[in-house]
């Protein structure tokens, strides 16, 4: 027996204890007034990942979450387990893990709320410390090919209170950035790191205002205390006018390391302190709209928190896998967004952002330019007709120049049936070191549904990415193209049950998700995503 | 060493079926236990929180007025932007009548900029709220979005729904009519 399967059968025996005490709690008659909830989500997944042979892995991954809550008090935990049937030492059998990785209490009133275990907050808009987690999203590690759920936490303790327009929130505890696994931490590798020790102040004011200051502490194991301070500020200058549909909400938050008592200053102008601003102001006439923003971050990428990025996240397949990375160690720029309903049947949104930055002395700059038409028929949801264009590049990921396009048209008929096809296209320059390599990607989903029944879709993409087609043991591609095509069938099972199967194989590639991207692996095989909840 | 010849042992597939076969039922014996389940409004007292406003909206306030219906959306959701104008359509419709519709925004800091304009294009006039730290997705387990969580006026979560195809509009406009009706659901 190896030392590694010695050392993680006594993990797993607690695993299984604490797994069958959740599920004991869950069948268990509740008691008078409480209530147990519980979610379940399972992740069979049979094939491999594209032109990796042979194709026969097989996986599985199984999440379940339980809480009993009674009056304002609620308790929680969640159970994970993840499977493959690789029996390489490196990536198969060391990603194998159950554990219990999440556990909580919680007590609620009208002004007090204090959770202790796993928990996750905000302070001002983020430029110090967010932690969150991505609902329903699980995170596939290339590396180890374990997956786990999408959560950056704290394990600690937070404690919110509000009076009136006062509201105080504080927490403390050790930081999981969500990179290390829990099929790691069963082997020694410790999910959580640094302390961090956070409050924040928050008064109210009129014309929809807020003023507010936060503080953060972060102790990494061995290194030195950081100390950082932001200030953070919002009003509507135009609220006196607002039932006129005019509205003008402006939003501030200045953040510096406070190393010394002058640091604290939130508009110190001192350039050589790590500081971070972020500013955004939104014009709203009824329908119109025209937002800009600003960012400017040097070295604040601390690992621990989420500074907006300024850049568009689209529902667009082609662009949302070409979403620019935020490099808070360097990046200043600015967003601009207009949103204007020129008829009643035509709409228009246009963007631009733009980002520069110099990490490491290294260049950088991201542009992008995006507008997209909708039309539809007044007072009716028949048909819908969506057209965009974009063009941009990113020399952060070496992309000289990107040009993409696309249509979508929906529609509905009778009987609850409804289709939807997108057709896209985008035409990209990578620079490399031995000049610009051109490919292309298309891109066709064309999805079908009905009220009651469920959906059916079928993806196709087409590229001459040097990166997604096959190639010989020397990296030469073999083919001047690859395909991907697939289909997805999902449809609800009674009230409480959900399934999705993929067949087929499906690019891999970035991924973005509510603000956050991450990596996706290809898959050439079947997967199904059962999710059940209860009650 | 080539990563599949690892793969030796046969045990995946039957125990992997077993694995998901006790899941399931779990899952499934639980579900069944029926919905005569006690309230859940204890849990929901401490719900408040601040719309785009700067109105502090209070779930057990609204409760006490009527059902309630909390729409999970995002602004780069398409199916959100699309279900979005239904849920309009049902706070237009069942407003008198006692119906509260808030609509919650997931957007991270990356997109609160763009709340209010995506809101206005669409015509939305119910109250919005961000969810900044994810403490209301949390509370009401949602798992992706869009995600419309009807609650009985007794903080019974009578209806949880994610994803959406054209024409849910109407199951969930039936579930509140019902709602409204008789104090209880439609069944699905």
């Amino acid at each position: 027996m190896t030392r590694a399967a010695t050392h993680s059968d006594a993990p797993r025996s607690r695993a299984r204890l604490a797994t069958l005490a959740l599920l004991a709690a869950a069948l268990a008659p509740p008691p008078a007034r409480g209530q147990v909830t519980g979610d379940l989500l399972l992740i069979p997944q049979y094939g491999e990942r594209v032109y990796r042979t042979p194709g026969d892995l097989t996986r599985f991954y199984g999440r379940l979450d339980l809480a009993w809550a009674q009056d304002g008090f609620t308790l929680g935990g969640r159970f994970e387990s993840d499977r493959t049937s690789d029996n390489d030492p490196l990536g198969g059998r060391l990603a194998h893990y159950d554990r219990l990785t999440q556990r909580w209490a919680a007590w609620n009133d009208a002004r007090l709320h204090v959770r202790v275990g796993q928990l996750h907050t905000i302070l001002g808009h983020g430029l110090l410390h967010r932690s969150y987690e991505l609902p329903g999203v699980v995170y596939d590690e290339p590396g180890s090919q374990t997956r786990y759920a999408a959560s950056r936490d704290v394990d600690g303790a937070l404690l919110e209170w509000r009076a009136g327009p006062f509201a105080w929130r504080s927490f403390s505890g050790r930081f999981n950035d969500a990179t290390i696994s829990p099929a790691a931490e069963a082997r020694g590798a410790p999910r959580y790191g640094s302390v961090l020790t956070g409050g924040q102040a928050e008064v109210r004011l009129p014309w929809n205002g807020r003023l507010g200051a936060t503080a953060l502490r972060s102790a990494p194991g061995g290194g030195p205390r950081r100390t950082f301070a932001s200030a953070f500020a919002g009003v509507d200058a135009l609220a006196p006018w607002a039932e006129h549909g005019w509205s003008l909400p402006i939003a501030v938050e200045s953040a510096r390391e406070a190393g010394h008592l002058a640091d604290w200053s939130p508009f110190s102008g001192d350039a050589s302190v790590t500081h971070a601003l972020y500013g955004s102001a939104v014009l709203l006439w009824n329908g119109w709209s025209l937002a800009a923003e600003w960012k400017d971050y040097d070295r604040m990428r601390l690992g621990f928190n989420d500074p907006p990025p300024l850049v568009r996240e689209h529902s667009w397949a082609l662009l949302n896998r070409n979403t620019h990375l935020l490099n808070a160690e360097s990046e200043e720029g600015v967003q601009w967004e207009l949103s204007a309903p020129l008829l009643s049947w035509l709409s228009l949104v246009a963007n631009w952002s733009r980002a520069d930055g110099a990490p490491n002395a290294a260049r950088f700059r991201y542009e992008e330019r995006f507008a997209e038409l909708r039309v539809a028929p007044p007072a009716s949801d028949a048909w819908e007709l969506r057209a965009y264009a974009d063009r941009g590049f990113d020399t952060q990921d070496f992309i000289g120049d990107r040009h993409a396009a696309g249509v979508s048209l929906a529609g509905r008929g009778p009987h609850g049936l409804a289709g939807e096809l997108d057709l896209e296209r985008q035409r990209v320059v990578r620079a490399t070191a031995f000049g610009p390599e051109p490919f292309e990607d298309l891109a066709v989903t064309l999805g079908v549904s009905r009220s009651g029944w469920g959906s059916a879709g079928l993806t196709l993409t087409r590229t001459t990415d040097v990166l997604d087609r096959p190639s010989d043991l020397f990296g030469n591609p073999t083919a001047p193209s690859a395909t991907f095509a697939g289909v997805t069938l999902a449809a609800d099972l009674g009230a409480r049950h959900r399934a999705e199967l993929f067949a087929g194989r499906r690019r891999g590639g970035r991924a973005c998700v509510s603000g956050t991207c991450y990596d996706v692996p290809s898959l050439e095989g079947a997967e199904l995503r059962w999710t059940s909840r209860f009650p | 060493m080539i990563r599949g010849a690892g793969r030796a042992r046969p045990w995946p597939a039957a125990r992997l079926a077993r694995i998901a076969a006790g899941a399931l039922l779990v899952a499934l014996t639980a579900a069944g236990a029926g919905p005569a389940r006690p309230p859940a409004g204890g849990s929901l007292e401490g719900v408040s929180i601040r719309t785009l406003d700067g109105e502090r909206f209070e779930l057990a306030g609204a409760l006490a007025r009527g059902p309630v219906l909390l729409d999970f959306w995002a602004t780069w959701c398409r199916p959100c932007e699309r279900s979005l104008p239904g849920t309009q359509a049902l706070h237009e419709r069942f407003r008198e009548r006692g119906l509260t519709v808030i609509g919650v925004s997931v957007d991270g800091p990356r997109n609160w900029a763009r709340v209010r304009p995506f809101a206005r294009r669409l015509g939305l006039t119910f109250p919005l709220v961000l969810d900044e730290d994810g403490s209301l997705s949390r509370r009401f387990r949602v798992v992706g979005i869009p995600t419309t969580v009807l609650i009985a006026g007794d903080g019974r979560i009578v209806r949880t729904h994610t994803g959406w195809v054209p024409g849910e509009e109407d199951s969930l406009a039936a579930a509140v009519a019902a709602l409204l009706e008789t104090g209880t659901p439609a069944k699905p």
